[in-house]
């Protein structure tokens, strides 16, 4: 049976009202209901006492505000459950809302904090958070003047159960209501929101943050839809503390508030290094794809797992580096049988309080880095072991050489005509080896870096006569017809390394008759612009295949189209020829068909005449 | 009529003949001297005309005694051709030095520079 009593708060009669209940007897039921609501109380305060030897987490400050509330609403409860008179009750319904107004805002600052918003932990926010809650507690203490809060209220029975009953809500009251649903609402909504993660750890917190949510949701909407299974009275308090010992129990078994997600996740996310967030004991908290990959686990999500457990290699790497808040350091790591190199970066992670909550680390994969050192360092070797044959070879060739030409001078005495034939063989193989390590030792040198041009003025004809001189007694014994055309159009004298201006020269014209088996080659030389002239050699011999044409300009490569024709060298010809003209700023380029020729055009600047002449 | 003096500082025994030998051919009397030691020792008592000299010697090397001798006015007419295989550390000394000759160095082309520098 359900009764009420309607008092109007201002005409004063309440007090008058209360006598009409039966004696103050205290039943069975309104003290076991009022013990759970001390239980609930004690149980607030026991997580108190246990989540404040958690301060290491963000958060939980505003989750002791909320417990303590919690409690203290509990215990008004049960206080205003005992009492009996309508004025007692009142007075306990009046110091509920202490906790009541708090518990919206605890609730609030405790879901911001620990989705990692920080800047709701600023005093300026918290102070106007709070503005609504104190106007509510005071509105509550002023109910008798002016009726904010109850407009019309009175006892409800419900059983031998006796509650204070609102029975129409002041003005202030619908005000404190919409307050504290948007912020609990807001807050759940944060919570939910920020968790994005689906790792194993946080699955099992989501699902405990979620029954913890629902709980004094459903508890406060069956109280005001006067569904309460015991009518009148509100559950809600009981609901929270639930909901308060599922969050202390996650807190335990679950590390609830140790995994906190850092802010700035899409960046980690975004990384292309490999990064992961530690928290203070050392369990990984968020982790990108890119550190997926070093994950040696081999089943299940590495979030919520300590470290060393995710990463078999954490314990390979010192303990000063495992241990570092702020560190940075390469280091050698093998994954799945490869060496690989990584420049590990440690940041610690401070709050606004500055409190160490966790560690970022980056590693960042330097294996690329390091095997270009290493192919530098290589090359480096290549280059210097090249001088040194270069160098070496070049003392037993003089030898010979030299030998060779006494013997033929005539120094050890005349020679038959076999004798001349042989040692004339001896003589142009060493003078072909010669020319191998010269190309050797130049290519080292341009290689090193160590290769300089020496300008001068020059006649440019002389340089082309001395061209044809070598190059025509070659092309006449093969019957090729050789021309070599000097465009009037160019200056008489010029500037340049003429030394090596004649070996890229050569080079070419060699190449061009050595490669022709018949028809012609054909030397021009013109000027293209006031800044540039060209040399051409267009040949009508084999020709170079297009797939060889790229490769044919890099040292050591051989292209030998009709390969069944051997030359000797090292390839170096036209690599050296290529690197001398981009020494000299000027450009190389082929064009060649297989079976109809070649013609290699170098375009080179005119060096400009830097000192007056005189 | 006393014929020039020239030296051949160089380790190498076969490209010491060599170059004497061509060296001779050109008209001058040679001293082949196969270390760096043995080279000062003759540069204290005599004065060459000439000296052909390679850089990498044992015991005192080629620009030690390029050095001396160019510090030294009794050497005020002593020319000197570097002959040495190095390149690079000829190339330095090409300013001291009266030529620079890379190895390998023909017969015949060290004895028309020997020719050439003979003192008239």
């Amino acid at each position: 049976m359900q009764e009420a009593w309607n008092v109007d708060p201002r005409s004063e009669i309440e007090s008058y009202n209360c006598q009409v209940r039966k004696e103050n007897r205290m039943d069975t039921q309104t003290v076991l209901v009022a013990l759970i609501y001390f239980l609930a109380c004690a149980v607030a305060c026991g997580l108190v006492f246990l989540v404040s030897k958690k301060s290491q987490v963000p958060g939980v400050t505003a989750f002791l505000i909320l417990t303590i509330a919690l409690a203290e609403w509990s215990f008004t409860y049960g206080m205003e459950i005992l009492s009996s008179s309508l004025a007692a009750k009142t007075m306990w319904a009046q110091f509920q809302y202490i906790g009541i107004s708090i518990i919206p805002v605890g609730w609030f600052l405790f879901a911001q904090a620990y989705s990692g918003n920080e800047k709701w932990g600023s005093l300026k926010r918290i102070i106007f958070l709070c503005i609504i809650p104190v106007i509510t507690i005071l509105t509550a203490f002023t109910n008798r003047w002016y009726g904010l809060i109850w407009a019309e209220y009175s006892i409800a029975q419900s059983g031998s159960l006796s509650v204070f009953h609102a029975v129409r809500y002041g003005y202030w009251w619908w005000v404190a209501f919409g307050y504290s649903y948007i912020l609990i609402f807001w807050g759940s909504l944060v919570i939910l929101l920020a968790r994005r993660y689906r790792g194993e750890a946080y699955r099992r917190q989501y699902a405990l943050i979620l029954v913890g949510l629902v709980l004094p949701w459903g508890a406060n909407a069956l109280f005001l839809a006067h569904l309460s299974p015991i009518p009148f009275l509100d559950l809600s308090p009981i609901a929270f503390t639930i909901s308060a010992i599922i969050f202390g129990w996650g807190m335990f078994r679950f590390s609830l508030f140790d995994l906190v997600p850092i802010s700035g996740q899409p960046v980690i996310q975004r990384l292309a290094a490999a990064a992961f967030v530690l928290d203070t004991k050392d369990r990984i908290v968020e982790i990108n794809p890119a550190a997926y990959r070093l994950v040696t686990i081999s089943n299940g999500d590495p979030v919520g797992l300590p470290v060393a457990k995710a990463f078999e290699w954490w314990n390979l790497i010192t303990a000063e580096q495992r241990e570092a808040i702020e560190a940075q350091q390469d280091i050698t790591l093998y994954i799945d049988g490869m060496r690989c190199y990584f420049s590990l970066q440690v940041t610690p992670i401070w709050n606004s309080s500055s409190r160490l909550t966790g560690r970022f680390v980056i590693l960042r994969d330097i294996t690329g880095d390091k095997l270009a050192g290493e192919a530098m360092a290589l090359a480096q070797v290549k280059t210097e072991f090249l001088a040194k044959i270069g160098h070496e070879l070049r003392s037993p060739l003089t030898s010979i050489l030299g030998l060779a030409e006494m013997l033929e001078y005539g120094v050890y005495g005349p020679l038959t005509e076999d004798q001349q034939g042989a040692v004339k063989m001896i003589f142009d193989s060493s003078q072909q080896m010669t020319r191998i390590v010269n190309d050797l030792l130049q290519q080292s040198r341009l290689e090193r870096g160590t290769f300089r041009l020496d300008i001068s003025e020059f006649v440019f004809s002389d340089l082309l006569e001395r061209l044809r001189n070598q190059v025509e007694p070659t092309a006449n014994v093969k019957g090729l017809e050789f021309n070599l055309e000097l465009s009037p159009n160019m200056p008489k004298t010029i500037r340049g390394d003429s030394l090596r201006l004649y070996q890229i020269f050569s080079n070419l014209v060699d190449n061009a008759i050595k490669y022709t088996h018949k028809g012609k080659v054909v030397v021009s030389v013109f000027k293209i612009d006031d800044l540039h002239f060209d040399f051409e050699v267009a040949d009508s011999g084999v020709g170079i295949p297009k797939e060889l044409q790229r490769i044919i300009f890099n040292p050591f490569q051989q292209v030998d189209a009709t390969s069944n024709q051997k030359e000797s060298g090292f390839g170096l010809g036209l690599s050296i020829v290529k690197q001398l003209v981009s020494l000299m700023d000027g450009e190389i380029k082929l064009i060649s068909e297989v079976g109809k020729g070649s013609k290699f055009t170098v375009i080179l600047p005119f060096e400009p005449a830097w000192e007056d002449k005189g | 009529m006393r014929l020039p003096l020239a030296y051949v500082i160089e380790d190498d025994e076969v490209i010491a003949k060599i170059f004497s030998t061509a060296v001779r051919e050109a008209q001058f009397e040679t001293v082949i001297i196969r270390d760096g030691v043995e080279a000062m020792e003759n540069l204290e008592s005599s004065v060459p005309d000439l000296v052909i000299l390679d850089l990498h010697l044992p015991g005192i090397s080629g620009i030690n005694i390029l050095r001396l001798i160019r510090n030294d006015a009794r050497f005020a007419k002593t020319k000197v051709l570097i002959a040495s295989a190095d390149a690079t550390q000829s190339e330095f000394l090409r300013v001291q030095a009266d030529e620079v000759l890379i190895k390998p160095i023909g017969f015949l082309k060290m004895r028309d520079i020997a020719v050439h520098y003979r003192p008239s």
